[in-house]
């Protein structure tokens, strides 16, 4: 699924398009210029060198570009890669030597170019800042400088070399930095314009559906779906995600694992088929979203302790020993564990678990067990 | 919520409508009205069964929340099941309750009920009386079932020494159910049954 991580091709912003592009080059980590290049026709790599060139009176030659953790070719266009307007390309100047001897087939960067794919993103992420889920573009800076002039000692293959800190390591050609430094990925939203403060998380479970495949629920084919991590790989459409969840959720059937937390699994219940990621639950709505951090928090409180019965309170408690008199830290009410009534020396009365007060007790229900 | 079940049991009704198993007169399903809540559903008794030659209407309610929660099902017409209540057509099969998929359709769960015809599960029972006499009487339970059969969905085969018990009974001033359950309830022993309407 990773790749051509960054081969993808070029994006439009919805709606009004300017005649011309204007990128910001940052040059060496210190200063930025802004380059217009006009759209009309198409604009190379060298095109952008000339222009930082005379801008900045340093030789077209020496000038390279760096988009995404590789340096891009002079004779590339750069709508083919995803540079859009007010996108930062990173520039440093070195007299270029062939960076790869001859008969390497993969060392350049060869962009896929198909006008008919225009708008389908590889990534989506889930924007704090637009609210929403968003197309996203994947990046990549020294973890050291956070500067983006970072090339790659390699192409990242899959989710954990993106997701987790340190498996690949680049080159930094920032000024204050050292040159072999660990690579750090991100991941941008499409929605605004880049900001200093990105706050975009990855659903990597969301994809283009670019095999076209059903969903599982109301059978329509839709982009971008969401995809199970089960071996069959199924996959729902956003809408039915929505549905799915809500409906699980008001029945109690959400699991928890101890690595992903509380989760779902796919609705033909394969096995290995939770979601991995909590985000992915944004999807359901705010509303939901909140709710489902609620419900989450209370599981993970009653796997590992207890809620305060104590009327008004419900402060969740974490067990560490494992006795049955436990202290609310916040109210102080000092209750047995196992029957959740006031504490009592020796054997619980109830033989079965009352309910705490914080539920309202009908008066017309006659006794009986009604605990769990 | 409501449109993602009418579309999938729009779809899934084509799917029955244009299956082999229609063409063959095992299944069948109909809509009770234009809304896709309800549906009938009908399945023919699978070969080499007490339950051969008859057909059995089923009621198929849609949840809104469907598909992610299974439709209710139970049988319309009356049967001897260890695994279906004799008394309301309940059905006790895992894949309608806590093992269904969001995959299944109209399609796999009448192929299920049809299946579970062949293969009861007696140590799962939706009817502790019938299956008790499944597991101790088989020969009994046979006869029971294909009397069933015959007089509730159609079936071919009569069993006429049950017939008469029935009719027997019915002579004393019973009505013809009572009499029928409770003959079949007490492994067609007429005193037991009697006793048991007297009572």
């Amino acid at each position: 699924m990773l790749r051509n991580l960054f081969n993808r091709p070029s994006y439009s912003q919805a709606g009004w398009m300017p005649p011309f592009l204007v990128v910001n080059v940052r040059f060496n980590s210190s200063s930025t210029c802004q380059i217009q290049l006009d759209l009309e026709e198409p604009s190379k790599v060298r095109t952008l060198k000339e222009r930082v060139s005379r801008k900045l009176d340093i030789p077209a030659e020496e000038i390279q570009i760096i988009l995404a953790g590789r340096i891009i070719e002079d004779d590339h266009q750069l709508q083919d890669f995803s540079v859009g307007n007010e996108t930062i390309l990173h520039a440093f100047r070195e007299k270029r030597k062939p960076r790869c001897p001859e008969g390497v087939p993969d060392c350049s960067l060869e962009p896929t170019r198909s006008s008919s794919q225009n708008n389908i993103y590889q990534y989506f992420v889930f924007c704090h800042e637009c609210k929403s889920m968003k197309p996203g573009k994947l990046r990549v800076r020294c973890a050291v400088c956070r500067e983006g002039h970072m090339i790659l000692e390699r192409d990242p293959q899959n989710w954990d070399d993106v997701l987790l800190p340190g498996r690949i390591r680049g080159e930094c050609r920032g000024e204050a930095c050292g040159t072999d430094q660990r690579a750090e990925f991100y991941f941008k939203c499409t929605g605004h314009l880049s900001s200093q403060q990105e706050s975009a998380v990855v659903l990597k479970h969301v994809c283009p559906n670019r095999k076209a495949a059903e969903c599982i629920a109301c059978t329509h084919v839709s982009t971008p779906v969401l995809v199970f991590p089960c071996q069959r790989n199924h996959v729902i459409c956003l809408d039915c995600f929505k549905s799915y969840g809500i409906v699980f959720m008001d029945t109690g059937q959400f699991e928890s694992d101890p690595l992903y937390g509380y989760s779902l699994p796919c609705p033909d219940k394969c096995e290995n088929s939770l979601i991995q990621e909590s985000h992915h639950f944004c999807l359901l709505g705010q509303d939901q979203y909140e709710r489902y951090k609620n419900l989450g928090a209370l599981d993970f409180v009653r796997q590992n302790g207890v809620v305060c019965p104590h009327f008004g309170c419900g402060e969740g408690i974490q067990l560490e020993a494992a006795t049955d008199k436990v202290m609310c830290p916040s109210c102080k009410f000092l209750f047995c564990r196992q029957c959740l009534s006031e504490w009592h020396e020796g054997p619980c009365r109830m033989r079965c678990i009352q309910l705490p007060e914080v539920f309202p007790i009908n008066p017309q229900s006659k006794g009986g067990c009604k605990g769990r | 919520m409501a449109n993602i079940a009418e579309q999938r049991i729009k779809r899934e009704f084509k799917e029955v409508v244009k299956s082999e198993e229609v063409a063959k007169c095992h299944i069948k399903v109909e809509l009770v009205d234009d809304s896709y809540r309800e549906l009938r559903g009908e399945i023919a008794g699978p070969p080499d069964t007490p339950y051969e030659g008859g057909n059995f209407l089923l009621e198929i309610k849609i949840p809104e929340t469907y598909p992610f929660n299974p439709p209710k099902v139970k049988f319309l017409t009356k049967i001897w099941h260890p695994n279906i209540s004799s008394v309301t057509g309940a059905i006790c099969l895992d894949i309608l309750r806590d093992q269904w998929a969001a995959a299944m359709t109209l399609r796999t769960v009448l192929l299920s009920l049809q299946a579970l015809l062949s293969a009861a599960e007696p140590d799962d029972p939706q009817d502790a009386v019938v299956a008790k006499q499944y597991k101790e009487n088989p020969k009994i339970f046979q006869q029971t079932a294909r009397h069933w059969t015959n007089i509730f969905a159609g079936g071919p085969l009569r069993e006429k020494d049950l017939e008469s018990k029935v009719t027997q009974l019915i002579g004393m001033g019973f009505d013809q159910n009572k009499a029928r359950i409770a003959l079949s309830t007490y492994n067609w022993n007429v005193e037991q049954a009697t006793e048991y309407l007297l009572s």
